[in-house]
C-alpha cells in the first residue's frame, strides 16, 4: 500500500516563533520575499483583552487540488502518496496554478529558469507567447521536503526544527503513525474547508477564530 | 555511560544501560562504539546527499546557544538543525537559529584587519595586514603601560560573545589588565540580585526541561520526557520574561507548552502582550498588563498576602533557610507605614494603585501561588533585569519561591547557574601577580587585582564589573579607594572590545560617543589613546575604532557552551567551516597579541603561557574542561548511588557510570576519565549527566550553605567598605530616589523607582513627560539579527514589524541557478534586491490604540520622542492593543543603527529609534552599576506621515 502523507499542526503548542518558516527557507533555498511556509500573526479584540493568533501556513497538498487542472503542461501533479509536486522539467512558468491556489501557496521562483520549450504551448497559453525558456521561471511550492522523503527521511525541515514540537508528519495509512493517532483522538480542522479542496495539512485548533483572523495567503 | 541523548537511539540506549551493567569495561567500550554507529543524524546524510558533511556545534546567533547539527557542502554552511543529542534544545531550533547562513555570509562581515584613516566615528579605514595591525596595537599598549603605570589603564571587554576565556587570559596574563569584562555586566544583573544573595546563584527558571536522565530504583538511568510521571509546575508566573521569542533558556518554550497541556496555568505579567503572553491568554492562562517598573510593588503585595495568610512552608523555611525571621521582621516593619496616598505598604490597595492591576486580581494570584504546589515565579530580562529598581523584584521573587518551598522541588524552580557544569580557562591567577606603583610619593607593592577599576574603586560590590560606567572612567579616570593602592590614580587609555557593541548597548549611546571622541584640550589627541574592535560583523563600535580585527564567526571558532540547563550538560563548539577572509579564532588572537607584545619588549608575557602551550584551540578547551562537570553527587534521586554522596564529580558520564574512577576522600572528589574536546567530538558534541532535585548542597553556594535571608555576601561587602569611601552608587541612589544608604542592605530593603509613576517624585515630571518608554528583547531585533535580511521576514512581539520604506540593497540571499530535481540547489550570494514597502521588518514603536487616538497617531506614522533629558529619537509607529496605555515600547538594539555593517537595518536608521539614545547614562544601579535601560519618561513632540502602513 502506498504511503498517504499528511502534516498536522497542533496550534495549542505553536509559540509563534517562525522556526518552521525560516527552516523551510534554508532547507529549500527559498529567496527573500517568497515563501513555501509562513507564520501569520493576527490580532483581534481590544485592550485589555486583545487576542493575538499565530497561524503557521503551508501548502495543503489538497486531495482536490485546484492547482492541477489549470496547468497546461501537466507539470503540476499529485503523487500517489498525496504530495502535490511541480515537475520543473515540464513547467513553463505561466503562473496559472499560482492564481488558482486559494491559499497563495505557490510562487514563481525568481531564479530557477524554465527548461521546457514554452513555444510548444504558446497557442493555448498566451501568458508565454513570444517568450523563450530563459525568460521564464518555474513555479515553486512546498512539497513536504520531497528530497528528504525520497531518501527515507519522513520529516520535513519545518517539523524537524519546530520549537513547540507542534508539528507532526507521517503516513495516514499507518495507524500507528503520530498523525494517524492524533487524527483519531483529537478533533482536527482544515484551513478553509469551504473551498472544498480537501486539505492534507490540517490543524488542531481549539479556537476556530484563528482562521478568520489570520486569513492572509501565504505568498500574497 | 550515558554519552548522549538522541531521540532516535534512546530506546536502544536505555536498554543498553541495563545490559552494560553485566558487561566488563572493555566490553562496555565496545558497546558504546556500537551505539555510536547506530545513532546520530549523520546517517541522514551518509549515502543520501552526496557532497554534504555533518558537524555538531552550538549556536551563537543568540545567547541561548542551542546544540546544532550543521550540514555543510563545499566548505560552506547550508542547513542548520537542532542537535537531538543536546537535551537543552532537543533537536529544535527557534525562528533565528536556522537562518545562521545569513549571518555567516552577511555583507557586514569583517574580513581583513583595518586601520582608521579618518576621525573616530567617520568609518574611514584602510586595509592593513595582521602584522601591521598587531604591531600598532601592541606598541601602543607597551607605551601606555610605560607612560601611565601599567595594564590597569587598559580595558579588555569581551562583549556579547561567550567562549571568552582566551581573551580573559590575554587580558590578565599578556596585557596585565586586572579588569577584563564581559557583556554580563550590562546584561540583566538586577534580575540576578535575589539568587546571588540568597544562594550565590544567578537565574531561577521553572523545572520544565525534559528529557532528563533520572536514576531509577533498580539502578538504571532512564530518559524521562513530558509523558513521564515527573511533576511539572501547576502554575508559572513570568514577569517581564518572554521565553517563546526572546529566550536565553530554549527548553522553557516546549516546557511551558507541555506543562500547560497538563493543566499548568501560565500567567505573564508584562506591560506588553509578548508572544508568551498572547499564547498564555489563548491557552487557559492570562496576560496581566502591569504598569512598567512596578513589579516590586506587585511581588511585595503577593509576599505580604502569603505571609499574612500563613501560606508559607514553615518546615522548608526551618530546614533549608537562614535568617528568615530578620527578613520577615524588616519586611513587616513597612506594613503599617503609609504612602503619600494613605495606603499601607504592600497592601493589596497600595499595590493596585501602583501597578494598576486590580486588588482582586492580585489577591487571586497570591492565593494561587500561596496554596498551589509545585509552581514557579520567574522574572526576566526586561521588566526586572534592565531596571534600576529591579534588585527589589528579584529579591521578592526569590523570597516567594523559597517561602513556598518551590526551590529545587520537582516541578518548582531551579537555579540553572548552580547546577550546570564548571569550566575554566579564565586565568584569573594572573591577577595575583605582584606589582608596584608609586602612591603619593611612596612605592607600594600589591597584587595586579588590587588595581581593579571597579572593585577597588567606585563599585566595590560591582558584580561582573561596571561597563555602563566606562564612558565616565574614560573621561575622568580612576581613583583606587580600597586596598594597598588606596589613593592611586590612573587614566583609562586603551579599550579592546571583542564581539560586543557598547556604543549601542552599553548604556547611553551619546555618552559612549562623547567618551570615545573626547580629546585632550592641550594636545588635541584622543583621551582614549587606543580603541580596538575585534568582531565578525562591522558594527557601530568599529566606526570608533583605531584598529578593527576580523574575528572568526560562531561557525568558525571553538568553545564550550555557556548554556543554562536544569542539570549538567557540556556541549562543544567545533569549527564547522574555515574562517572567512583573514578572520582568526579566539586562541589564535590571544596568541597573536601575546606574541606581538613579547616582540615589542613587554616583559609581562611568558611564551610558555601562550603560544608555546596552546598550539591549537583543542588544547585550550580541553584544559578548560578539566573541571567538568564539577557538580556534586547530591540530590534526589542520587545521580550515582555507587559513588560517595556529596563528592564533586569530574570526568565523562560513561566513566562515572561504569565506575572507572579514582576517589580522593580528603578532597571529596570523584575523578572519572577526564572529558576532552576529542571525547565530545566523538559523542555528537554533547555530554549529559543525570538530573536530580533537592540538590541543596549543590544549588546553594552561599557562605552558610543555607538559603540566606540575611545575606553573607553583603555583610562581606560591608566589611570591605567599613571606614572607607562611600560607594559611588550610594550617591546616585540618593540623587535619584532620595534613599540614603550608609551600607549595603543585608536583608529586606526598599527604595522607590526613579522616573516612574509609582514614585512620589513623579508628579514633578508627569505633566511634561506622561509616557513611559520601554524596550524589549526580541530575537529578531538584536544580537546581529539586524545584519541578516532573512530575519526581516519574521515579525515579532509588536516591535519588529514590516513597516519599512521601499528600498534597494545588496544582500546575501539564496541564488539557485540550476533547474534540478532532488536536494534544492542554492548558494548564498550577494545580489542587489528591491524591498517593497511593507515587506521588511524594522524596529517600531508600539503605541496603544487609545493613546494613538489621543495623540492623533496612526500605524506607519513617524513620531519624534523626547525623553526627560531632552534627547530625541524618531520611530515609525505600530498602533496596537498589545501594549498597555501610557507606554511606548521599542526593541533593544533594533533601530537607529548607524553602521553600514548592520545591513538592511542600517538603511532604516532615519525612521527607527535607538532607544538607548534615551537612556540616562548616570542612572546606574546602586550596587552593580547597571544602566537603567527601561527607566525612561518621554513625550511625543512631532508626528510625520510618510505613509508606511500597507493596510
Amino acid at each position: 500500500m502506498s504511503k498517504k502523507y499528511a502534516l498536522l499542526v497542533d496550534l495549542r503548542k505553536c509559540v509563534g516563533c517562525t522556526s518552521c518558516q525560516v527552516s523551510c527557507k534554508m532547507e529549500n533555498a527559498v529567496p527573500i520575499g517568497e515563501f513555501r511556509s509562513k507564520v501569520d500573526i493576527a490580532d483581534t479584540g481590544e485592550y485589555p483583552k486583545p487576542k493575538r493568533y499565530f497561524l503557521p501556513k503551508i501548502c495543503n497538498q489538497c486531495d482536490e487540488a485546484p492547482c492541477i487542472l489549470p496547468c497546461p503542461t501537466g507539470a503540476t501533479y499529485k503523487r500517489e502518496d498525496g504530495v502535490v509536486m511541480v515537475n520543473r522539467d515540464v513547467c513553463i512558468g505561466c503562473g496559472r496554478c499560482v492564481g488558482a491556489c486559494p491559499y497563495g501557496a505557490r510562487f514563481i521562483h525568481p531564479h530557477i529558469p524554465v527548461k521546457n520549450d514554452p513555444s510548444k504551448y504558446a497557442k493555448d497559453v498566451p501568458e508565454v507567447k513570444g517568450k523563450k525558456a530563459r525568460d521564464l521561471r518555474v513555479v515553486d511550492k512546498c512539497d513536504y521536503c520531497s528530497h528528504r522523503l525520497a531518501e527515507g527521511i519522513e520529516e520535513p525541515a519545518c517539523v524537524r526544527n519546530c520549537v513547540g514540537k507542534a508539528r507532526f508528519f507521517g503516513d495516514l495509512n499507518d495507524p500507528n503513525s503520530e498523525v494517524s493517532k492524533l487524527k483519531a483522538s483529537v478533533k482536527t480542522t482544515d484551513w478553509h474547508p469551504d473551498y472544498g479542496t480537501k486539505p492534507r495539512s490540517t490543524f488542531i485548533a481549539p479556537d476556530k477564530e484563528v482562521f478568520s483572523a489570520a486569513d492572509g495567503q501565504i505568498n500574497r | 555511560m550515558m554519552a548522549k541523548i538522541s531521540r532516535r537511539n534512546f530506546i536502544k540506549f536505555s536498554s543498553a544501560v541495563a545490559a552494560a551493567a553485566a558487561l566488563g569495561i572493555d566490553e562496555l567500550d565496545a558497546f558504546l562504539v556500537n551505539l555510536k554507529l547506530q545513532s546520530g543524524n549523520e546517517k541522514d546524510v551518509e549515502g543520501r546527499f552526496p557532497g554534504y558533511d555533518v558537524k555538531y556545534t552550538y549556536d551563537s546567533y543568540c545567547p541561548s546557544e542551542c546544540g546544532l547539527e550543521v550540514w555543510t557542502k563545499g566548505g560552506k554552511v547550508e542547513k542548520i538543525y537542532g542537535n537531538y543529542a543536546d537535551p537543552y534544545n532537543h533537536g529544535k531550533m527557534c525562528g533565528k537559529g536556522p537562518l545562521g547562513c545569513g549571518l555567516v555570509y552577511s555583507t557586514g562581515r569583517i574580513l581583513h584587519p583595518m586601520m582608521r584613516v579618518g576621525k573616530r566615528g567617520e568609518g574611514k579605514f584602510k586595509r592593513v595586514s595582521w602584522d601591521e595591525a598587531l604591531n600598532h596595537i601592541t606598541k601602543k599598549i607597551v607605551e601606555i603601560k610605560k607612560k601611565y603605570g601599567g595594564g590597569e589603564s587598559i580595558i579588555v571587554d569581551t562583549g556579547d560573545m561567550t567562549d571568552t576565556q582566551p581573551y580573559y587570559r590575554m587580558a590578565y596574563g599578556a596585557i596585565g589588565s586586572p579588569h577584563p569584562v564581559e557583556h554580563g555586566s550590562i546584561c540583566d544583573t538586577p534580575r540576578r540580585f535575589g539568587p546571588k544573595n540568597f544562594i550565590n546563584g544567578k537565574r531561577w527558571e521553572p523545572d520544565v526541561m525534559r528529557p532528563v536522565l533520572v536514576r531509577q530504583p533498580d539502578g538504571s538511568l532512564k530518559e524521562l520526557d513530558y509523558d513521564s510521571d515527573l511533576p511539572l509546575p501547576k502554575y508559572i508566573m513570568y514577569l517581564g520574561w518572554n521565553p517563546f521569542t526572546a529566550t536565553r533558556i530554549h527548553w522553557e518554550s516546549r516546557g511551558t507548552v507541555s506543562a500547560a497541556l497538563k493543566g499548568c496555568k501560565v500567567i505573564v505579567v508584562d506591560p506588553g502582550m509578548c508572544n508568551t503572553a498572547a499564547w498564555a491568554a489563548n491557552n487557559n492562562g492570562e496576560w496581566v498588563p502591569i504598569r512598567p517598573g512596578t513589579d516590586n510593588h506587585f511581588l511585595g503585595a503577593i509576599l505580604r498576602y502569603i505571609l499574612e495568610k500563613g501560606y508559607e512552608d514553615k518546615d522548608f523555611i526551618a530546614k533549608q533557610t537562614k535568617g528568615f525571621d530578620e527578613f520577615e521582621k524588616e519586611f513587616k516593619s513597612y506594613w503599617n507605614k503609609t504612602d503619600s496616598n494613605g495606603f499601607k505598604y504592600f497592601s493589596l490597595e497600595w499595590a493596585e494603585e501602583k501597578t494598576t492591576i486590580s486588588k482582586d486580581k492580585i489577591r487571586e494570584l497570591a492565593e494561587l501561588i500561596g496554596k498551589t504546589k509545585p509552581g514557579a515565579v520567574v522574572w526576566g530580562m526586561n521588566g526586572i533585569g534592565h531596571r534600576y529598581a529591579g534588585y527589589i523584584a528579584s529579591m521578592l521573587g526569590t523570597a516567594i519561591n523559597v517561602v513556598t518551598g518551590n526551590f529545587e522541588a520537582p516541578g518548582g524552580v531551579i537555579d540553572c547557574n548552580q547546577v550546570r557544569i564548571s569550566k575554566d580557562g579564565y586565568a584569573g591567577h594572573f591577577n595575583g601577580r605582584e606589582v608596584t606603583r608609586t602612591v603619593n610619593g611612596s612605592v607600594i607593592k600589591g597584587k595586579q587585582g588590587d588595581l581593579h577599576m571597579d572593585e577597588m574603586s567606585d563599585w566595590p560590590a560591582g558584580w561582573y564589573d561596571v561597563v555602563g560606567d566606562h564612558p565616565r572612567r574614560i573621561l575622568e579616570g580612576v581613583e583606587i579607594k580600597y586596598g594597598p593602592f588606596k589613593g592611586y590614580k590612573y587614566p583609562i587609555k586603551a579599550r579592546i572590545e571583542i564581539g560586543g557593541n557598547t556604543v549601542i548597548s552599553g548604556s547611553s549611546t551619546w555618552k559612549w560617543q562623547e567618551a570615545l571622541t573626547a580629546t585632550d584640550p592641550k594636545t588635541g589627541e584622543y583621551l582614549l589613546e587606543l580603541n580596538v574592535h575585534i568582531d565578525s560583523i562591522y558594527l557601530e563600535n568599529s566606526l570608533y575604532a583605531d584598529i578593527v580585527l576580523p574575528a572568526a564567526n560562531y561557525m568558525e571558532r571553538y568553545g564550550i557552551a555557556d548554556i543554562y540547563p536544569s542539570c549538567a550538560v557540556a556541549v562543544l563548539r567545533d569549527q564547522v567551516v574555515k574562517p572567512l577572509g583573514e578572520a582568526k579564532t579566539q586562541v589564535e588572537i590571544m596568541n597573536a597579541v601575546a606574541k606581538a607584545l613579547y616582540d615589542n619588549g613587554d616583559k609581562d608575557v611568558d611564551p610558555k603561557d601562550f603560544w608555546l602551550k596552546y598550539k591549537h584551540d583543542d588544547v585550550f578547551w580541553t584544559e578548560a574542561i578539566e573541571v567538568t562537570p564539577g557538580v556534586k553527587n547530591v540530590g534526589e534521586p542520587l545521580p550515582y548511588p555507587k559513588l560517595p554522596k556529596g563528592y564533586k564529580l569530574l570526568g565523562t558520564p560513561d566513566s562515572l557510570e561504569a565506575g572507572r574512577v579514582k576517589i580522593d576522600h580528603d578532597k571529596k572528589v570523584v575523578q572519572g576519565e577526564p572529558i576532552t574536546v576529542d571525547w565530545l567530538r566523538k559523542n555528537q558534541g554533547v555530554a549529559v549527566w543525570p538530573m536530580a532535585w533537592r540538590r541543596y548542597e549543590q544549588a546553594v553556594q552561599s557562605k552558610s550553605g543555607k538559603i540566606e535571608f540575611v545575606w553573607s555576601k553583603m555583610e562581606h561587602e560591608n566589611e570591605r567598605i567599613k571606614g572607607g569611601a562611600r560607594p559611588y552608587g550610594f550617591e546616585l541612589l540618593e540623587k535619584y530616589t532620595g534613599t540614603k544608604w550608609d551600607k549595603y542592605p543585608t536583608t529586606f530593603f526598599w527604595f522607590d523607582p526613579p522616573y516612574n509613576p509609582a514614585s512620589p517624585r513623579y508628579s514633578e515630571m508627569a505633566k511634561k513627560y506622561p509616557l513611559q518608554i520601554i524596550s524589549a528583547r526580541v530575537h529578531q531585533g538584536m544580537t546581529a539579527t539586524y545584519a541578516n535580511p532573512q530575519q526581516a521576514e519574521t515579525p515579532s512581539d509588536s516591535i519588529w514589524w514590516p513597516l519599512n520604506k521601499e528600498f534597494e540593497a545588496e544582500v546575501a540571499d539564496w541564488v539557485t541557478e540550476k533547474n534540478s530535481i532532488g536536494m534544492p540547489q542554492g548558494t548564498m550570494k550577494v545580489a542587489k534586491k528591491r524591498f517593497a514597502k511593507g515587506t521588511h521588518c524594522v524596529g517600531v514603536c508600539a503605541v496603544n490604540s487609545k493613546d494613538a487616538e489621543s495623540y492623533g497617531v496612526k500605524t506607519g506614522d513617524v513620531i519624534t520622542i523626547e525623553n526627560m533629558l531632552g534627547k530625541t529619537q524618531k520611530s515609525v509607529v505600530l498602533v496596537t492593543d498589545t501594549v498597555r496605555p501610557g507606554v511606548l515600547k521599542m526593541p533593544f538594539g533594533g533601530g537607529g543603527r548607524f553602521s553600514p555593517g548592520a545591513g538592511t537595518t542600517y538603511l532604516q536608521k532615519d525612521y527607527t529609534a535607538n532607544i538607548n539614545q534615551l537612556v540616562d547614562p548616570n542612572l546606574l544601579t546602586p550596587i552593580f552599576g547597571f544602566p537603567g535601560y527601561l527607566d525612561i519618561l518621554g513625550r511625543i513632540i512631532a508626528v510625520e506621515r510618510p505613509g508606511l502602513a500597507t493596510i
